[in-house]
């Protein structure tokens, strides 16, 4: 037993990183310039799966997929030694965890180029975590509106009757705070806020709700963005200013 | 007879010096060569690396020239003072962790050979020691490769994903502490190179240079968000108005 122990410690010894030795130091270097790449490669993935899925990953495990960053065995492969020297991706939010471990952060060399932004266009360090930067202006929309709601997907509307207002999809439309009712034995929307087509969300036709004290009160009309053209369901048209809502005659 | 042989030892002797001598030339030479070899390959890299990463050569570390480096080929002995086995970057630093050489005022032959090798671009006589130590900044010349609207254009995004983070999305957020701390933070001050000087003015403190800097790129973050180009911004323009 003590052989072995005096065996794995000077195994260890052997196999410990010297900082000042160029080899291993480049190594490492090289590591954390990859470590950074992937972290930027899950920055995209995340968008990527927000304007696929309408919804925001729950983990990174959502992202360890076929389609956006493969399997985490192949995602890491490219590490010399990932285990030993950096920590797991892990996902919340918009945000991954920071990856060096104390080994690593010990030098105050390499947290500074860990941290810094030579590597980064997508992600960017604050707090002891990752951020990523949303790029594309839809998935921008998409986060805003989930986390304004509280929500982390948009589902597809119901298709039975409900009276519980729910923002949701159909038919390539969005519609914020939807109820339906049945029509003719058709089941057909009943009230919401607005309803916009997914490739008409920044400028309009959007169209709104008629109740016009809602226009000041909802606090989700703050979303539109200047100059956007609306119609209320009544066929009223309106226009997003700075101030509000304003009405054209 | 005994003189023959003191002449012949005479003689030996006379070469075996003579050798000597023009051995430990022909190394000052090489090393006096070497010295400026290595300026220009760290110069060069540097070069790179800034029109990569948008960065001033001036800023570029010894660990991205390291990263950058290929792995073999014995690339570690351009950043060290000599090809001895046991050197490192520790014990046997040229370029040091800012990524400028450093030789210490006992290396005449190589302070010398880098002084003619840079004559031309700088004013070598103005460089003077420093705990008995030279320093050389590398890639002086070029400068101007960095584009500082860029980095300005990246703070701005990022301190607006910052706030929209710490206003839209934390609830019962304090807005001006969160606006000030972000400001504070991600003003990129060394890429606000102007003197920030109002009228008649001739010079102004440290501390409100960085006051000039943070209003400012207060301003700029308040034109961006103006645009309204994402829902984001449509909302925190509405939130951060009357404060920017």
């Amino acid at each position: 037993m003590k052989i072995i122990f005096i065996f794995l410690l000077s195994v260890s010894f052997l196999f410990a990183l010297d900082l000042n030795d160029f080899n291993d130091r480049q190594k490492i270097l090289q590591d954390i310039k990859k470590v950074v790449q992937n972290e930027e490669s899950i920055a995209r993935a995340y968008e990527k799966y927000i304007l696929e899925n309408y919804a925001i990953p729950a983990n990174i495990n959502s992202l360890y997929t076929t389609n956006y960053l493969g399997t985490s065995v192949n995602f890491l492969s490219s590490i010399s030694d990932f285990a030993s020297n950096f920590n797991s991706f892990s996902l919340t939010q918009n945000k991954i965890s920071y990856s060096l471990k104390d080994v690593l952060e010990n030098d105050s060399e390499i947290k500074k180029l860990y941290e810094s932004n030579t590597f980064r266009k997508r992600t960017y360090f604050r707090n002891d975590e990752i951020h990523f930067l949303l790029e594309d202006v839809f998935a921008k929309h998409l986060y805003d509106l989930m986390k304004s709601s509280n929500i982390s997907v948009i589902n597809d509307c119901p298709i039975v009757v409900f009276t519980t207002p729910v923002n949701c999809k159909e038919d390539n439309h969005i519609f914020i705070e939807l109820t339906k009712k049945l029509d003719g034995g058709l089941v057909v929307p009943n009230t919401y806020l607005m309803s916009y087509h997914i490739d008409k969300f920044k400028t309009g036709p959007i169209i709104i709700t008629d109740d016009t004290s809602k226009h000041i009160t909802e606090s989700a009309f703050d979303s539109i963005s200047k100059g956007a053209l609306l119609y209320d369901i009544n066929g009223v048209k309106y226009l997003k200013t700075l101030d509000g809502i304003e009405v054209l005659k | 007879m005994l003189g023959n042989i003191w002449l012949s030892s005479a003689l030996i002797v006379t070469a075996i010096f003579s050798a000597g001598a023009m051995y430990n030339s022909y190394s000052d030479i090489q090393e006096a060569k070497q010295i400026q070899e290595h300026y220009t390959i760290i110069s060069e890299i540097k070069t790179l690396l800034a029109k990569q990463y948008n960065k001033n050569p001036q800023d570029i570390t010894r660990d991205e020239i390291i990263a950058h480096l290929p792995k073999g080929g014995n690339w570690e002995k351009v950043l060290l003072l000599d090809r001895n086995k046991d050197s490192n970057l520790s014990n046997k630093e040229l370029v040091n962790k800012d990524g400028n050489f450093e030789i210490s005022q006992d290396e005449k032959l190589k302070l010398l050979a880098l002084k003619a090798k840079l004559k031309n671009i700088t004013d070598v006589n103005a460089i003077t020691a420093t705990n008995n130590k030279y320093t050389f900044e590398v890639g002086e010349n070029n400068k101007n490769v960095v584009s500082k609207d860029i980095d300005i254009e990246k703070s701005i995004n990022i301190a607006i994903h910052s706030l929209a983070q710490d206003i839209l999305y934390t609830s019962n957020a304090n807005k001006t502490t969160a606006l000030e701390n972000i400001v504070e933070k991600f003003t990129p001050y060394e890429e606000l190179y102007f003197d920030f000087l109002r009228n008649a003015e001739t010079s102004i403190s440290e501390e409100e240079l960085k006051n000039r800097k943070k209003a400012y790129f207060k301003s700029k973050i308040k034109e961006k968000l103006y645009k309204n180009e994402s829902s984001i911004e449509t909302r925190l323009y509405k939130e951060l108005e009357s404060l920017l």
